[in-house]
């Protein structure tokens, strides 16, 4: 039950927190805070009973802890689990060990920390030539037209989000390609001419 | 709370959008989810309103988009030119509404601008995206509706709550003995406001006094009279001042005011060794025969007296008003 300051991170006295809305100055560098506290705060933290971990004879122990008694199974890999090691994820108990979350294997949303937003990716990319010279369109255009057919599948972002992004980028990418097509043809058909 | 079965979440108020990074909150089922990134990747923070122990919200100073500041200040530039130079009427309506853009921005950035914190039992961590202080209540109100149907309700008086789970930081209450040492310095703020609020109103006075006889000649400056008032005045102002200084040097967190209270006792330094020495300089100079060019020198010498006295003076008194409230609050504190 500690809160500490944002600015000076120095312990802020109880009796700051009187109500669950507190206006306040912080005793230690003079800020000005709004804390509000949450019966969370005040809630008993869970103390894991030492008995219940000893592992007496012909018993299971942990596979992490060869000391320690099992007292569940890994509903993924069903490792046998103590009461350190069991983690309780969607219902589920699982393993520290399947909790690595860049496990492709295991698509679990609750748990992504990170996605690559693939749309913005090619959307930049297709308007990198319009901003700068037509020529790179001829590297871009078809790098943009691969990532929206290899990530046109791919989960984006956990935040509604649509995929206009990957269409208004195929068009860029493919009146691109087009007008190289249409530039490389002029320029076989002048060179044809030319020669006769 | 309409929300798609694919995307579980609902935008709460406050978003950062920077030229290349960004931050939203979003409201779900069972937490909250802070999404911070770039403009192409994103990073997901999740707080569970069962976990949730405290909100912070710490009052500060904060740009916001300097994207947005820099097409703002541009756009004044640019149209405040264009009307300077041009006689089209409608230049400087469009010039104006720029201007007002960055004076409102300049003031939420330094009145109502805040960084919100969430404090869980293994982390405390920042919202990006609650940069203003009435974006940070609406989602707070929306925010307190979840953890209270996640935690239930917090008693009015937390102090038996306090005492079950046992205070970590037991910091004693402010006892009954100090009550007349709080009352005592509760008078001493209030007449150190007073004081501070007349040198500044002095000022002021001062200012006008002086802008008024800008463009008056070395002879009416020169009369007794109104040297006697001005130097009375200064005085005065000298007085209330140092007075001021002395009722507040004890709180620590007016330290900005004292500051402006020492600017202004240096200004009234400068501005008496002008008064006392005025008529010798006068006299010398008329010897020599450079009245016209004195006058001169003199008016612009009154010209910035007047706006340093302007800017000290109404600075001073802004400066006060934002205390008063703290003051009023019952927070100041001398520790």
């Amino acid at each position: 039950m500690l809160i500490l300051c944002p600015n000076c991170s120095g312990a802020l006295p109880d009796w700051l927190l009187r109500t669950n809305q507190t206006k306040s100055v912080c005793p230690g560098c003079y800020k000005d805070l709004t804390i509000e506290v949450f019966p969370a705060l005040f809630r008993e933290r869970t103390v894991i009973d030492r008995g219940a971990l000893a592992l007496n004879e012909g018993e299971a122990c942990c596979y992490e802890h060869a000391t320690k008694r099992a007292v569940s199974l890994c509903n993924r890999c069903g490792r046998f689990l103590c009461a350190l090691c069991e983690v309780d994820v969607d219902n589920a108990v699982w393993c520290p060990g399947c909790l690595q979350l860049d496990r492709p294997d295991l698509g679990v949303k609750a748990l992504k920390k990170h996605r690559t937003l693939y749309d913005s990716i090619a959307l930049g990319i297709s308007l990198c030539p319009a901003l700068l010279f037509f020529y790179p369109s001829v590297i871009t255009a078809p790098i943009v037209v691969y990532l929206a057919i290899r990530h046109w599948k791919t989960p984006s972002s956990l935040i509604p989000r649509n995929k206009w992004r990957f269409v208004v980028a195929v068009i860029i990418a493919s009146l691109e390609l087009a007008m190289v097509a249409l530039i490389v043809i002029s320029i076989i058909v002048a060179a044809q001419k030319a020669r006769r | 709370m309409r929300t798609r079965p694919e995307f579980p979440y609902t935008r709460l108020a406050g978003t950062l959008r920077g030229f290349i990074g960004k931050a939203s909150l979003w409201e779900g089922t069972d937490h909250l989810l802070s999404v911070t990134g770039t403009r192409f990747s994103e990073d997901y923070r999740r707080f569970y309103y069962r976990d949730i122990e405290a909100i912070l919200v710490q009052k500060c100073m904060r740009s916001g988009s300097i994207g947005l500041w820099i097409v703002c200040i541009f756009a004044c530039i640019i149209t405040s030119s264009i009307a300077i130079r041009s006689s089209n009427k409608i230049a400087w309506p469009i010039a104006c509404v720029f201007i007002l853009l960055v004076l409102y921005r300049l003031v939420v950035s330094i009145l109502y601008s805040c960084r919100c914190y969430i404090q869980t039992a293994v982390s405390r961590e920042e919202l990006p995206s609650l940069q203003r202080t009435w974006t940070a209540q609406k989602t707070l109100g929306r925010l307190r509706i979840n953890i209270a149907e996640a935690q239930g309700m917090l008693p009015e008086n937390i102090a038996e709550l306090r005492e079950a789970a046992g205070a970590v930081n037991a910091t004693p209450e402010p006892v009954e003995a100090n009550t007349a040492n709080a009352n005592r310095q509760e008078e001493s703020a209030s007449l150190g406001f007073n004081l501070a609020i007349a040198t500044f109103i002095l000022l002021l006075v001062d200012a006008a006094i002086s802008l008024w006889f800008l463009n008056a000649p070395s002879r009416v400056l020169n009369s007794i009279w109104l040297r006697s008032f001005s130097i009375g005045l200064i005085l005065a102002e000298g007085a209330a001042a140092v007075l001021a200084l002395l009722k507040l040097s004890k709180f620590r967190h007016l330290r900005p005011l004292r500051y402006v209270l020492f600017a202004t006792l240096a200004f009234l330094a400068v501005e008496i060794w002008f008064s006392l020495y005025f008529r010798e300089i006068y006299t010398q100079i008329t010897a020599l025969g450079a009245a016209t060019a004195f006058d001169r020198v003199s008016h612009w010498v009154q010209l910035i007296s007047g706006n340093l006295a302007i800017l000290l003076g109404a600075g001073g008194l802004l400066l006060v008003l934002l205390k008063w409230q703290t003051y009023r609050r019952g927070n100041l504190s001398t520790a």
